[in-house]
């Protein structure tokens, strides 16, 4: 367009908007494309609206109620530097309300969060100009000490005063309420019904179908219009929860472990991020991942239950419909683990903890073709009559074998917990022979047999469960295809012998593995060199 | 410019622009925020729910040796559920049984196992409170049979084994007896139960035995086939179940006539010298609990209590976690006993800077509810109403299988399903001021006591930036007197 051309448009437009008394509400979109599978004699439904956003809903009409599972394929993977932790962050700030819900006075609310906007960008200025002074730059892990400068404190102050202000107009907890109040039954027993991974963020609510309107206001509503009020009580909150999962005794040592599997790229990252991001987020960061993939178009609602696409769908385009499409969110979804397998990786922890050991390969997704023999494989090691218990010669224990589904790379884990640290090597040895024996294809079609009606079993009891089944299409719809989870399950219930021995070769090999140790007596203490010296703390301590 | 070409110039407008939305951006973001005319959510005009628990008088079967079953079919549900509810929980154990109830759950569920083992995809699992014990199995619809028959088999001979009762001893109590689960966040709780309350409320000490005679005397009790209730609900016709128990009860008579479940009494509450007791242990987190006893509730007052935990379990957390950031969560509990007795406190975990004034501000609410002006809210009650009835009673009965399983639990508990029928109702009829009155007869802010384990040298050093009390400044609030201002 030339640019006289676009002046004069932009005065019409200005001048309309003046006389009309600024612009009609966005109209809803009426284009609905509907489409229909059939997953184990059970009817899966699509519908997509013109702005990408897609419904997938299975009928049951047994109780009056419907489990509603909305992803989003964010996560982890999505972060860079500096914003570890941040989307699952961005989970708790997105449950504060909109610019309709949640609050009493909509445009102090707005002026205020201006206001505390404005000064987090000083205070990210200040930290950013203060950075040799503040830090040694990762040499040490200063833990719950994270450096300050007077000016810091003093921007710092300023924003918590900010934030106090604006809670005068806050309704806290009003979404969460709203549901409540119309029998919502919440998975997370907290007012943010949410979590999020390496690849997803998921909001799910359990609500009588009178009442699944109050989903779709609420949720669209999140989708365009929230506002991240509270954001530092909820940064504090958001550490508690690293601190509750990440520092007990066994939560170091689960991190360092998914770092050198490489469960997310770059290496030694997690949903959860790392004490210090949580100092390092910021408003800015956030609102960016929150533009970028909290769209119609990177969105999956899973509806299981009492409606049917009749009812859905003059819901779906009045409220989703409106919300316009974005640009494709910039996905970094094909990442693969760093540094690539070349060797078995060996952890030995060296803080104490109870023995156990843990064997661990890496393994595809969903929607590759080998991914599913992995669920009959954990299922051959795990258990009173699996490979592992089988092993002869070794303390009897019990042993675990699971198969990761999301995140990249998934992994094949097999762990036991021993009575003594001498115990440890005997488990080793007795894991790996188990895993040789499936490379070798010493599995027999009768325990086969056994492990494929348990699979059936399993698959009854999800397909029975309306909010698992929303769950786990939600999941796969985020991984893959929610169709391709029909497949996986008739694969895995496929599966051969051969395709197990085939899987096991491919995979179960020393190049692709990690074991990991833990001892009660480990030799040397580690915990002297886990702080930095007290004279090199550049500011008064203790956290933001 | 003519109407038309306005007209046409708004498309072109709109065209280039996509949907058209308010200027208005929130400082930070890139997309513009969306005006739209949606009604607020409530206005929204929602229907009330059609949800109607299972007719109940028409699921009970009684087999011909008294054993009650409800019986739920569901004909599309490719899975069966099996509950064997029983009158076993330390409340019910008598002198010289501690912790028999315990072992016989155990065994129980070790027997249920082992039948099943081996022969066909089971799940088992197991529930137990102060005044009962479940046994839950599930199965493909087609392997019905074999889970009646291995829990009816567990009830009729629990195959007791004398080594492993000999071998038996309590454990720390704070780990779930049946499941293993349990983790230091559940210890303050016991340890404040131990020490304001003890036993039956607090479960036995650890490192107890028991005798192979209390255990059989209190399987006689619990597996009288007039005690324990079943729950069948899924994919079986219920003729069929019906016809299962005749042949599974065959030659299964009472030894001992049906003795009712005699609850232990409710022990002396005790008020220790000092309001705070602190368990040194290292961790980033230290775990608080903080509560005093409560004897038995009267019935009427139970559904305002209810509404009352749902109204501060809400205000607790606004106080604590949305304003403050102290903690993650803070969880009100009230005693969860048939007969409303046990231990009523608040359970929470944090930092060390945090653990003062989650003490501080947590009594502060627990104080405030008791207070004229702390009467819940319209919207509060609303909303405590809807999280008890539309979503926690619907919970409980939502499905062929829940349901049954509710039923039977039901019935262990309270001797019929009076209880559970009423409850919607009486809930519904509560008033903000019976809350009131209910807080002010049952939260005692002047007889608290606060049981902290973590880093203590840590916690008694960290003041918070934002909130700097210390502990020994917070402590006397646990025992603040009540004023005519409370």
């Amino acid at each position: 367009m030339r640019p006289r051309t676009a002046l004069l448009l932009s005065v019409i437009l200005v001048a309309t908007v003046g006389l009309a008394g600024g612009p009609e509400p966005a109209p809803p979109q009426s284009n609905v494309r509907v489409s229909q599978t059939t997953l184990f004699g059970r009817v899966a439904q699509e519908l997509v609206l013109d702005n990408g956003f897609r419904i997938v809903l299975v009928e049951d009409q047994r109780v009056p109620r419907v489990a509603a599972s909305l992803w989003y394929r964010v996560g982890a993977l999505q972060e860079g530097y500096g914003d570890h932790g941040a989307t699952h962050f961005l989970e708790h700030a997105i449950h504060q309300g909109t610019t309709t819900v949640g609050v009493t006075d909509p445009a102090r609310d707005l002026r205020l969060w201006k206001e505390i906007y404005e000064t987090e960008q000083e205070l990210l200025a200040e930290r950013n100009a203060q950075r040799n002074l503040l830090r040694e730059r990762n040499v040490f892990f200063d833990e719950g000490d994270w450096p300050t400068t007077p000016r810091l404190d003093s921007l710092r102050q300023r924003l918590y005063a900010l934030e106090d202000e604006q809670s005068e107009v806050r309704v806290f907890w009003e979404e969460y309420n709203w549901y409540r109040r119309h029998g919502g039954i919440m998975r997370h027993t907290d007012p943010v019904p949410a979590n999020t991974g390496n690849e997803l963020m998921r909001i799910e609510v359990d609500l009588p179908k009178e009442s699944l309107e109050l989903f779709f206001r609420l949720e669209a509503d999140r989708m365009v219009n929230a506002v991240p009020r509270g954001w530092e009580a909820q940064r504090f909150t958001v550490l508690e929860q690293f601190f509750l999962f990440n520092r007990p005794e066994t939560g170091r040592f689960n991190e360092a472990l998914n770092g050198i599997t490489g469960i997310v790229h770059p290496i030694r990252l997690h949903p959860g991020g790392h004490l210090r991001d949580h100092a390092y987020w910021n408003r800015a960061s956030m609102l960016r991942i929150y533009d970028d993939y909290i769209v119609p178009n990177n969105a999956t609602l899973v509806l299981v239950g009492a409606t049917s696409v009749d009812e859905v769908q003059p819901l779906a385009i009045e409220y989703f419909g409106r919300v316009p499409r974005r640009p494709e969110p910039p996905a970094r979804m094909d990442v693969e683990a760093e540094p690539p397998p070349g060797g078995s990786v060996r952890l030995d922890w060296m803080e104490p903890l109870d023995p156990r050991v843990v064997v661990r390969y890496r393994i595809p997704g969903v929607g590759h073709p080998d991914r599913p023999v992995f669920d009959v494989i954990a299922r051959l090691l795990s258990g009173p009559d699996g490979l592992l218990a089988a092993q002869r010669g070794v303390p009897r224990v019990a042993w675990q074998a699971g198969a990761s589904r999301n995140g990249s790379p998934n992994r094949l884990t097999l762990q036991a917990g021993a009575e003594r640290d001498e115990d440890l090597p005997a488990l080793e040895r007795a894991a790996l022979a188990a895993v040789d024996d499936l490379r070798r294809g010493l599995v027999d079609e009768t325990t086969l047999d056994r492990v494929r009606r348990r699979l059936r079993f399993e698959r009854e009891l999800l397909f029975s469960d309306r909010g698992d089944l929303a769950s786990d299409l939600g999941e796969f719809a985020v991984g893959d295809d929610w169709r391709t989870l029909g497949t996986f399950l008739e694969q895995r219930e496929a599966a051969s012998p051969q395709d197990v021995r085939r899987a096991a070769q491919r995979y179960l090999v020393p190049w692709n593995r990690v074991i990991a140790t833990t001892r009660r007596n480990p030799e040397p203490p580690a915990r002297e060199n886990l702080t930095s010296a007290p004279e090199s703390a550049a500011g008064t301590g203790g956290t933001p | 410019m003519t109407g038309r070409a306005l007209v046409v110039t708004w498309t072109i407008v709109l065209t280039s622009c996509g949907v058209p939305e308010r200027g208005d951006t929130l400082a930070g973001r890139s997309r513009p925020l969306l005006d739209h005319d949606w009604a607020l959510p409530g206005d929204l005009g929602l229907a009330p729910s059609s949800f109607e628990a299972p007719d109940a008088v028409a699921a009970l079967h009684t087999a011909p040796n008294g054993l009650r079953a409800y019986i739920l079919s569901d004909t599309a549900d490719p899975i069966v559920q099996v509950t064997a509810a029983l009158p076993l929980g330390r409340a019910l154990e008598r002198g010289g049984e501690t912790a028999a109830s315990e072992v016989l759950a155990r065994q129980l569920a070790g027997r249920v196992r082992r039948d099943l083992r081996g022969d066909g995809p089971s799940r088992v699992q197991t529930g137990q409170e102060v005044d009962f014990a479940r046994i839950t199995v599930t199965v493909p619809a087609e392997d019905w049979r074999r889970a009646l028959g291995a829990v009816v088999a567990a009830l009729r001979d629990p195959g007791l084994d004398p080594t492993v009762v000999a071998a038996f001893r309590t454990g720390s109590g704070y780990a779930s007896p049946t499941t293993g689960l349990g983790s230091t966040a559940f210890r303050p709780a016991v340890e404040l139960e131990r020490l304001v309350a003890g036993y039956p409320v607090a479960p036995p000490d650890p490192g107890l035995r028991v005798s192979p005679e209390a255990v059989h005397r209190i399987a006689r009790r619990a597996l009288h086939p007039g005690a324990a209730v079943l729950g069948v609900g899924g994919g079986v016709a219920r003729e069929a179940v019906e016809r299962a128990l005749v042949e599974l009860t065959a030659g299964w008579a009472p030894v001992a006539p049906l003795e009712p479940p005699e609850r232990q009494l409710f022990p002396d509450p005790r008020l220790p010298q000092e309001p705070v007791l602190a368990i040194d242990q290292d961790g980033a987190t230290s775990w608080l609990a903080i509560g005093h006893p409560l004897p038995p509730v009267d019935d009427a007052a139970e559904p305002s209590l209810a509404v009352l935990e749902e109204v501060l379990n809400i205000r607790i957390n606004i106080a604590t976690r949305e304003i403050r950031g102290l903690t993650n969560r803070a969880l009100l509990r009230l005693p969860r006993s048939a007969d409303g007795s046990g231990l009523l406190h608040v359970r929470t975990g944090s930092r060390p800077e945090s653990v003062a004034p989650l003490v501080h501000y947590i009594m502060e609410e627990l104080s405030r509810i008791r207070r004229p002006g702390g009467s819940p809210t319209e919207d509060e009650m609303e909303q405590a109403k809807g999280g008890l009835v539309t979503s926690a009673w619907q919970a409980s009965l939502d499905g062929a299988r829940q349901a049954s399983l509710t039923y039977a639990v039901e019935t262990v508990r309270y001797g019929s399903l009076e209880h559970l029928q009423r409850w919607p109702k009486a809930v519904r009829a509560v008033t903000a001021e019976q809350v009131r009155a209910a807080a002010e007869r049952y939260i005692l802010p002047d007889r608290m006591t606060a049981v902290l384990i973590g880093p203590l040298d840590a916690i008694r050093a960290a003041r918070h930036p934002r909130w700097p009390f210390s502990l020994e400044e917070v402590s006397p609030e646990l025992r603040r007197p009540v004023t005519g201002g409370d």
